[in-house]
């Protein structure tokens, strides 16, 4: 047998003659809607194949010694910036007390319109009492924090106000105060009553579990605890509380795909001593997204709590003992979860798994055409045999 | 009519299939066999695809939730053999809230009975996992819970039960004995000798009270023979939502995870009782039953179909040759003229 002959035994695409062949009218109709029936199948495939997925991931978190920043624009309307202040806390021990980087405090009217904006530096150095004498020595009215720091000078109000502070006094509106009453401390205070505050910025914190808060009058801190010097806040004439409107809260940069569940939140009270907490537990997500590059981000879920400082039982919660005392405020305190989503997205198919398909499409399509066009022209067969019969 | 010929006439000379006619085929009774073996197989393989199809498959996403959450339901039974009287039921959570929970849950006293319970082992845990057609057959939300059987008003055990809203935060849900823990005006002394913190679960869940939903701790009993003992339960719970084929059904639930600690040494600031000791995970489960679009179920049964066809079109004479080959070797018989399989043929015009 020569070469070609033994190859040709080989052959799986047994060719029939074409004399042997029969078309048929229904083999043409299998053969079109066979056709049809290929083109839609690869259409879909082809669309399948753009798809899109999304791919879920959940891992445990594992980096380490990572900061997060944490975004956020709140309006107070009835406290003005003056007597409010930001701090963060955390377990690691860092404090972060009346922050002032990265965090614009905006002055507000009562109608909400802007007065000023500045950045968190509550005291403009500016106005230093550069016209006193050089050898003037305020008193500091006893606040003197250190042994040995008897002849400490407090030249200006804020001086005064930072002597009391670290003693741990409760300072007020100035009143009496030689230096805050040459600065006309107490009128700006009486002043601003009326206005509100907008806190807009951005604070970098440790990924540990910890809070921020606002609360009013300057804060101190010792080892054990934390306080507010809320003098201002609850003596002032015009009533001050913490209806606040928080207009965007998220942690990490913006991705259009986190909603945070806190923006847009609008709380109103009437009650001066009155508390919010919002208890947030912070997830770290990777977005994998096609043509772009991975975005690290984080998510959060919150729960929202709020009482009056008096505690006790409320009209809302008439089983609830609620926690009495404490500052008025309102209170972030976040926990950051040890899982991490990573949320992919991918094509539903590669493009190798998209031929194959169309392959299998057409090979199938084709097969199982050629099985009913057969069956049918048996059939017809079948029948007219018996009619001639 | 003439017309209509000619439209069949045109059409016909689209047959892309070659059909021999035929004077030139051969049918043997061997390949009738494979015929119909090759339709049983076909039959049996669409089965099992329509099968897989209309099952569907589980789909698990995990998402953080987006609202801001304020309460969630704690559905619990649990029986005490203590009578009553001597218990307190709190709730004292993150958020500073002490929320008394015995008001708004229902005591009565009962006999103490361990016939249904079981202790906490690993097998228990393992049984609660559920697939979703049977977490929708059993998601059916009561209001109410099972009346208490042997009702006695002085009888040494008491059943708590009911449903009731807690803060969704992390929290301690405890049941301790008056004049252990907290200040009682009442000063109704309970000495150390009364407290017997045994006890048996018949339901702890959050959410929505589904009474034949299986939970880790249902069905769980303890049994104390020290009189200043705290039990402590550590749960993890993680929001669950079920959604049916297209949205068809879908059940908002709570899974959670728990371990166990039973503490004998109890000091003065660590009351003796029964604790349950909870946390939120922020990252909840969805699980969704998702079927493949039809198009693509079409696909595939014309795959099969058509995959069985080629390959036993192929196979059989490749087969048929080699045993051609093997059986008459030395003869020389053209492959193209005769074959085993179609020795006795039997022409068919």
């Amino acid at each position: 047998m020569p070469p070609r002959r033994r190859l040709n035994t080989f052959d799986a695409f047994t060719k029939t003659v074409e004399d042997a062949r029969v078309r048929t009218t229904s083999g043409g109709v299998v053969t079109i809607v066979a056709t049809v029936v290929i083109v839609l199948l690869i259409v879909s495939e082809w669309s399948d194949y753009r798809r899109i997925v999304n791919r879920p991931e959940l891992i445990v978190d594992k980096t380490r010694g990572e900061r997060m920043n944490i975004n956020l624009n709140i309006t107070f309307p009835e406290i003005p910036c003056e007597i409010l202040t930001l701090d963060v806390m955390d377990v690691s021990g860092e404090q972060q007390m009346e922050i002032t980087h990265g965090i614009i405090k905006t002055r507000l009217n009562d109608d909400g319109s802007v007065i000023s904006t500045e950045s968190l530096a509550l005291h403009s150095s500016g106005d230093n009492a550069h016209h006193l004498d050089e050898n003037y020595c305020g008193p500091c009215y006893g606040a003197v924090p250190k042994e040995g720091d008897g002849n400490r000078c407090c030249n200006t109000c804020d001086d005064v106000r930072n002597a009391y502070q670290e003693v741990g006094w409760a300072f007020g509106d100035g009143h009496g105060v030689e230096q805050c009453e040459r600065e006309n401390y107490p009128e700006k205070i009486k002043e601003m009553a009326h206005e509100g505050c907008n806190i807009a910025g951005t604070l970098s914190v440790n990924k540990v579990v910890g809070n921020f808060h606002f609360a009013p009058g300057k804060s101190f801190s010792s080892p054990n605890m934390h306080l507010h010097d809320l003098n201002i806040y609850e003596t002032s004439a015009v009533r001050h509380t913490f209806t606040h409107d928080i207009h965007h809260l998220s942690f990490g940069p913006h991705h259009h795909t986190v909603s945070n569940p806190l923006d847009g939140t609008v709380k109103d009270t009437d009650e001066r001593n009155f508390n919010y907490m919002y208890f947030i537990k912070v997830v770290s997500t990777r977005f994998e997204r096609i043509g772009e590059s991975p975005l690290e981000t984080n998510q959060y879920s919150v729960t929202s709590h709020e009482r009056a400082i008096r505690g006790g039982r409320d009209d809302d919660h008439p089983n609830t003992m609620h926690a009495r005392g404490g500052i008025p405020g309102v209170f972030f305190s976040y926990d950051i979860s040890p899982m991490k989503v990573i949320n992919r997205e991918e094509r539903s198919k590669s493009f190798g798994s998209f031929l194959i398909g169309v392959c299998a499409v057409v090979g199938g399509v084709l097969a199982v055409a050629s099985v009913i066009d057969r069956g049918v022209w048996e059939a017809d067969k079948a029948l007219s045999r018996k009619k001639a019969v | 009519m003439a017309s209509m010929e000619n439209v069949a006439k045109s059409v016909r000379t689209f047959d892309a299939f070659p059909k021999v006619s035929s004077t030139y085929t051969t049918r043997s009774s061997q390949g009738g066999v494979v015929t119909i073996a090759l339709s049983i197989i076909c039959i049996f393989l669409i089965w099992t695809e329509m099968g897989s199809y209309f099952a569907g498959v589980e789909e698990q996403q995990f998402m953080v939730d987006d609202s801001i959450g304020w309460d969630m339901q704690v559905n619990l039974d649990i029986t005490v053999a203590m009578p009553c009287v001597t218990l307190h039921v709190n709730v004292q959570d993150a958020s500073g809230d002490l929320l008394l929970a015995a008001e708004l849950l229902e005591m009565e006293g009962t006999e103490y009975d361990l016939a249904t319970s079981h202790e906490l082992t690993i097998e228990s845990r393992a049984e609660a996992v559920d697939d979703l057609s049977s977490v929708f057959r059993r998601a059916k939300v009561a209001k109410k819970f099972k009346k208490t059987k042997k009702l006695h008003p002085n009888s040494p055990a008491c059943r708590i039960y009911g449903s009731f809203k807690l803060n969704k935060v992390q929290g301690d849900l405890h049941i301790t004995a008056k004049n252990h823990g907290y200040l009682d005006p009442s000063m109704s002394s309970v000495t150390n000798e009364a407290l017997n913190f045994s006890h048996v679960i018949d339901e702890f869940s959050f959410g929505e009270y589904y009474p034949k939903l299986e939970n880790p701790l249902d069905g769980v009993a303890a049994l104390i023979d020290t009189n200043l003992f705290r039990y402590q339960y550590y749960l993890s719970i993680v929001p669950t939502t079920y959604i049916g084929y297209g949205g068809r059904r879908v059940v908002f639930t709570n899974q959670y995870a728990v371990t166990e600690q039973p503490t004998s040494q109890v000091n003065p600031s660590r009351p003796p009782g029964i604790y349950f000791k909870y946390d939120i995970e922020p990252i909840g489960l969805t699980i969704a039953e998702r079927r493949v679009p039809f198009w693509q179920f079409l696909v595939r049964l014309v795959n099969v179909v058509g995959g069985i066809v080629i390959c036993t079109g192929w196979l059989y004479p490749l087969i048929d040759s080699i045993w051609v080959k093997w059986t008459n070797r030395g003869r020389s018989v053209p492959h193209e003229t005769q074959t085993l399989l179609d020795k006795g043929l039997k022409r068919d015009d």
